[in-house]
């Protein structure tokens, strides 16, 4: 076989050809291709886009002297790390006490008091108390044995809060308000004792709650003993002495208090 | 980018068979040609999108394949043993009376070039087959044209001893 017999042979495999239908088909397909956007690709591609809708805002940007390209994994970092602690705090919110996730739900709830007026801590402290004994409550009926401890050790600490702050509360309103939520707060525990947690008394909170009565009773009889009065207050007052010398304070401020609104009115 | 598209099209069109072929007669299968031969488009594409302009663009959509198939070759675990014997090579004309002449010279022809080591199979398809001028092929090959001519010398003259 000479070479020129050879080089035609070669060139026969000129024939082999691809399949048309193959051929269109990635055609089409190669041009179709879109590359996937990632978030950043798409934060970086508004940028600009921003800077054209408001051009002195880009004047003034004090980031307009950095390449946002070249921050492209910074930015992606920041907003990752941002999801993952928005998610957790959203998650957190439904943590019961030891649960992993349940000092996030405590942070929470603490850094709220910020924005509470000191006339309304003790109001803000009574709410939270509440919210562990509906904790207390779930656990006890989901039976959620190792949760059960740290939730009674959770409410109990709550309610020393509210003694705390109720031993040093001169407003007369505001230890009526207490009262009567500190009378809310024991029948509800009393119902979830019958659910099977063992909370013990609250000793701390009864007798601070007795103690302001009694304080804030003296006050007030000595208070209108110094006035005069009709006829019906006198037998109001009178009766509200009663109360208060039978022991029942409770009934007492409540008349008094009560007394107090008829008279300014 | 829409011009970007037509003049690449224009570009597909006529490479398409040539880079097909050419990765053919290198893998024997008609399958892996195929997938080789679009992911040499498609990574030609990627790259005239961003660079907007090239200066050689067969000598450029040649290299991708070469790159291709070695790369398919180093990922198999292959060496590069082709079983020239049992791959039939795929005539896509549906005549089939001309297929039948033709099949068994083109069998043999692709065979002997297949047993030749993939620089001189190269040099051989792109000159004989492409119509590539030696000063090309030493270009994209970065050799000098002297080496690419003793390079083509030698790949017929093996050629002619294995189809002895």
């Amino acid at each position: 076989m000479t070479e020129a017999e050879l080089i035609k042979k070669i060139q026969e495999l000129k024939k082999i050809q691809p399949r048309k239908d193959w051929v269109l088909f990635t055609k089409s397909q190669i041009f179709s291709e879109k590359p996937k956007e990632s978030f950043a690709s798409v934060l970086t591609s508004l940028l600009p886009m921003v800077g054209k809708i408001f051009p002195m805002a880009q004047i003034f940007s004090p980031f307009r002297f950095l390449n946002f390209k070249n921050l492209k994994p910074v930015l992606v970092t920041l907003t990752s790390l941002f999801i993952l602690i928005s998610g957790a705090f959203i998650f957190a919110q439904n943590s019961l006490p030891g649960d992993l996730l349940y000092p996030v739900k405590k942070i929470t709830e603490r850094s709220q008091l910020v924005f509470v007026s000191e006339d309304n801590t003790i109001k803000f402290e009574l709410n939270i108390a509440e919210k562990r004994l509906d904790d207390l409550a779930k656990i006890a009926e989901k039976n959620s044995v190792k949760n059960l401890a740290p939730a009674i050790n959770e409410y109990k600490e709550s309610v020393s809060d509210v003694a705390k702050s109720l031993a040093v509360e001169n407003n007369k309103e505001v230890v009526k308000e207490i009262v009567s939520g500190v009378k809310k707060l024991e029948e509800k525990e009393q119902q979830v004792r019958t659910l099977g947690a063992v909370i013990g008394e609250n000793e701390e909170l009864g007798k601070a709650v007795a103690q302001k009565m009694v304080e804030t009773l003296e006050t007030l009889i000595k208070d209108l003993e110094g006035r005069t009065l009709t006829e019906d207050q006198q037998e109001d007052f009178a009766k509200a002495k009663e109360y208060f010398e039978a022991g029942d304070y409770n009934q007492a401020l409540i008349e008094l208090l009560n007394f107090g609104q008829e008279r300014e009115d | 980018m829409a011009n970007q598209r037509k003049i690449f099209s224009s570009i597909y069109d006529k490479y398409v068979d040539k880079i097909y072929r050419f990765i053919f007669i290198k893998v024997s299968s008609q399958e892996i040609a195929e997938d080789l031969c679009s992911e040499t488009f498609l990574r030609g594409w990627q790259v005239f999108k961003e660079r907007r302009d090239i200066e050689n663009p067969p000598a450029f959509l040649y290299q991708i394949a070469r790159n291709l198939v070695i790369d398919h070759y180093r990922e198999k675990g292959k060496a590069k043993i082709v079983s020239a014997e049992y791959t039939q090579i795929t005539d896509p004309r549906t005549d089939l009376e001309e297929k039948a002449i033709s099949s068994s010279d083109l069998d043999n022809i692709r065979q002997a070039l297949a047993g030749l080591k993939e620089d001189y199979q190269t040099v051989v398809i792109w000159h004989y087959l492409d119509d590539l001028s030696v000063p090309e092929i030493a270009k994209i090959l970065d050799k000098s044209e002297g080496a690419v001519r003793v390079s083509l010398h030698r790949a017929l003259k093996t050629l002619k001893n294995n189809l002895g």
